[in-house]
């Protein structure tokens, strides 16, 4: 395995609001590898896009962030604390867009309309002191890095292009300032099948090719499937689960990512049916989160601490009830 | 609106027998102006009405104009085009959304329509009942040319043919509370005389889609996840009673975990009301869960029809390119197999526009076995087994 590029440490985002708090995300720690794909699942509202959005430093005021992300660059440069850098050094370092960048969900809707695909590159360029001849031949090749045509993209309008061509249009106006870590969120959902599968084929060349490593967003566990090396599953701000892909899907050690698993209908596929067990937590803030739709819960969950067990060699899940589920979920699928 | 006593233009209607309560217990009162297509005079579940039946198995034996199609085929459309007008003023052009499609749905049975964006699968839903005017062709309800039907027989055909939107978060008004939601298409179609036969009715199609009646009812949309928004909205659809309903990507803007719930529950809804259901999405997987072993699937691109058949068969085992590649194109939620599948190449990795959709087989630029004849000559369906399939190989 490659190098680590960035190490986040028990990541805390707690959005303050007038009344009450939300802690968005809770204990956040992984390892994203150069080369690797870490792909991060969860439904909404599990503060997915948070943990992306605090990377980036690009989290609203009222946002409290703990907790200690490093990041070291391909150049030799570490930058030792994500994220509590001061904004000059982020603009002086170039660390948004130059050391890590992020497309946005529904970014192929973000493209300026009255603009040419041409003039986003110049812009983008020119915000970064590129000159314009070198952003022109920086396009061209971008562009056909994302396997789109050069000559013929630089001269159309958005509308002019179909989702799947502006998606990769992001794609490649992500990749211009050469960051070490690019982060795409939900970089599939609008899309149809034919075109969702030619973005998941150019995210895994991209990888190699750009010298990157790639956080994949989404909520779809099929997206992750084909491509990411790690999984990392989210919850209510927690993590369940996180392994290497393979093992995650073969042995599941939470309940939740059973249930994720087993809600993909797909041809020829037999689907795990489990009722939840009805036990509802005590109070709002302690034990686990996935305790009321959790088909395996019982009290002592409503006092777990959540905290990431190592259950197989890489392979860590929060869920204190692992070993049973695993001897049930032999049970359920010998007796079916 | 006639007098109930004149009947419908085609004569009188016959007085109802089950007048006092039908046999689903709702009050059936001569005095509601609702017929169905035979002209009878009848609020709810006429389909059911022993009367009704009896009276349909008669005009099973005429033939003529009246009546096309079997006693079990709900919808069908025949030669359906839909065009729209596009361009500027002066160089308008006409894109075929729907391009003759031949389609039938039966009783109780679904049919999952599949297709990428821009195939006119929604177009097709939306014709089928009544949203959008056909430019050509006919749509045959219970075999009645929808187009020569009477006023009366028209709103019976829109009241049984629902509609179930893509969207929950734009398809619910955000002003108004679940009950108010829910109560707008009881009282403008007079199915409830009384206040309290409408809560009546709201409770129990709340219950039937899993909401809680008391917790909901005073709920607006933007309180609601988006499941239990889709859930409003299918209620919504259901509360009419309905013979037929499209379901047009009802889950593609819910959370991956909630999306089978929800096909659970319209799969046992459906169950429940002998629906006909118009299943239409882009995922396969999708189509092949909601279609299952006893429903059909048909694969629409740029407008036609590729393949249509039994959807079990069809789509484990596709004879039309184009579905061939949607299939290899699935990602599927295991990460063994995903790997290992092998995608089939397409000489074009974007579909044309649809405008300038190619003049011989609509797929004729991307499908990498095309042939000469490909592109001049446009295949017809052919029935290959149990599919229908328009293309050249077969």
């Amino acid at each position: 395995m490659s190098s680590v590029v960035l190490s986040v440490k028990d990541l805390n985002v707690t959005y303050r609001t007038a009344t009450f708090d939300v802690e968005a995300v809770k204990n956040v720690s992984f390892e994203l590898h150069r080369h690797e794909i870490l792909g991060i699942v969860g439904e909404s509202g599990s503060g997915k896009t948070t943990v992306a959005l605090a990377l980036m430093r690009l989290l609203p005021n009222n946002a409290v962030v703990s907790g200690k992300a490093t990041l070291y660059s391909r150049d030799g440069n570490t930058i030792d604390d994500v994220l509590s850098i001061p904004e000059s050094e982020i603009r002086r370092i170039r660390y948004r867009w130059g050391k890590i960048s992020i497309v946005f969900q529904g970014a192929m809707n973000s493209l300026n309309p009255l603009l040419t695909v041409k003039d986003h590159f110049v812009d983008t360029a020119q915000a970064h002191g590129i000159d314009k001849e070198e952003a022109l031949k920086m396009a061209a090749e971008l562009l056909r890095s994302v396997r789109l045509e050069p000559a013929r993209v630089l001269r159309s309008y958005p509308h002019q292009l179909s989702g799947g061509m502006k998606q990769r249009v992001m794609i490649a106006l992500a990749l211009m300032l050469n960051p070490d870590i690019i982060i795409l969120d939900e970089p599939t959902t609008a899309l149809d099948t034919l075109t969702q599968r030619q973005i998941l084929e150019l995210i895994k060349d991209l990888r190699k090719e750009r010298d990157v490593g790639i956080i994949l967003i989404t909520h779809d566990l099929s997206v992750v499937a084909d491509v990411a090396d790690k999984l990392l599953v989210l919850y209510k701000g927690y993590v369940m689960e996180i392994g290497e892909i393979f093992t995650v899907y073969s042995r599941p050690y939470s309940p939740y990512t059973l249930m994720l698993i087993n809600s993909f209908p797909a041809i020829g596929k037999k689907i795990i049916r489990l009722k939840p067990a009805g036990v509802t937590a005590k109070t709002n803030n302690r034990g686990c989160p996935f305790i009321d739709r959790c088909p395996f819960a019982s009290i002592e969950c409503s006092d777990a601490d959540m905290k990431l067990v190592e259950v197989e060699p890489g392979h860590y899940s929060s869920c204190i009830k692992a070993s049973v589920l695993q001897q049930q979920l032999a049970k359920v699928t010998t007796s079916e | 609106m006639s007098n109930p006593s004149q009947g419908s233009p085609r004569g009188p209607a016959p007085v109802c027998p089950y007048l006092q309560r039908t046999p689903q217990g709702y009050v059936c009162s001569i005095t509601q102006r609702s017929v169905n297509p035979l002209g009878w005079y009848c609020v709810f579940d006429y389909m059911n009405c022993p009367i009704y039946i009896g009276h349909l198995s008669r005009m099973a034996g005429v033939k003529g104009p009246e009546r096309k199609y079997g006693e079990d085929v709900v919808i069908a459309a025949e030669d359906l085009s839909v065009v729209f007008k596009v361009g500027s003023m002066f160089s308008k052009k006409d894109l075929y959304a729907v391009d003759h499609i031949n389609i039938t749905v039966n009783r109780s049975e679904t049919l999952a329509v599949v297709g990428e964006s821009g195939s006119g699968k929604t177009t097709l839903g939306k014709t089928l009942v009544g949203l959008y005017k056909p430019t050509t062709g006919r749509i045959y309800f219970h075999g009645r040319d929808v187009s020569t039907m009477t006023d009366e027989e028209y709103r019976v055909y829109r009241l049984k043919s629902q509609y179930i939107h893509q969207d929950p978060y734009s398809s619910l008004n955000p002003y108004k509370t679940v009950y108010d939601i829910l109560a707008i298409p009881l009282r403008a179609n007079k199915l409830v005389h009384s206040k309290a036969e409408e809560e009546k009715v709201i409770f129990e199609t709340l219950e039937s889609v899993g909401l809680n009646p008391k917790a909901y009812i005073n709920k607006y949309p933007f309180e609601l996840s988006g499941g239990e928004r889709q859930r409003v909205s299918i209620a919504r659809a259901l509360l009419v009673k309905p013979e037929f309903v499209v379901a047009d990507e009802p889950v593609t803007m819910l959370d991956a975990s909630l999306r089978l719930e929800v096909l659970d529950l319209l799969l046992s809804v459906q169950k429940e009301m002998n629906l006909s259901v118009l299943f239409i999405t882009h995922d396969l997987g999708m189509a092949y869960y909601m279609a299952g072993e006893r429903g059909r699937a048909a694969v629409m691109y740029l407008g036609s029809i590729m393949e249509f058949g039994p959807a079990k068969e069809m789509l484990e085992s596709p004879l039309h390119p184009y579905t061939q590649a949607l299939l290899s194109a699935i990602p599927e939620p295991d990460p063994v197999k995903s790997r290992s599948k092998k995608v089939m190449k397409l000489r074009s990795l974007d579909p044309p526009n649809p405008l300038r959709a190619p003049p011989g087989c609509k797929f004729s630029d991307r499908c990498p076995f095309a042939m000469d004849r490909c592109f001049k000559e446009r295949p017809p369906l052919k029935k290959v087994g149990n599919t229908w399939v328009a293309c050249w190989l077969y």
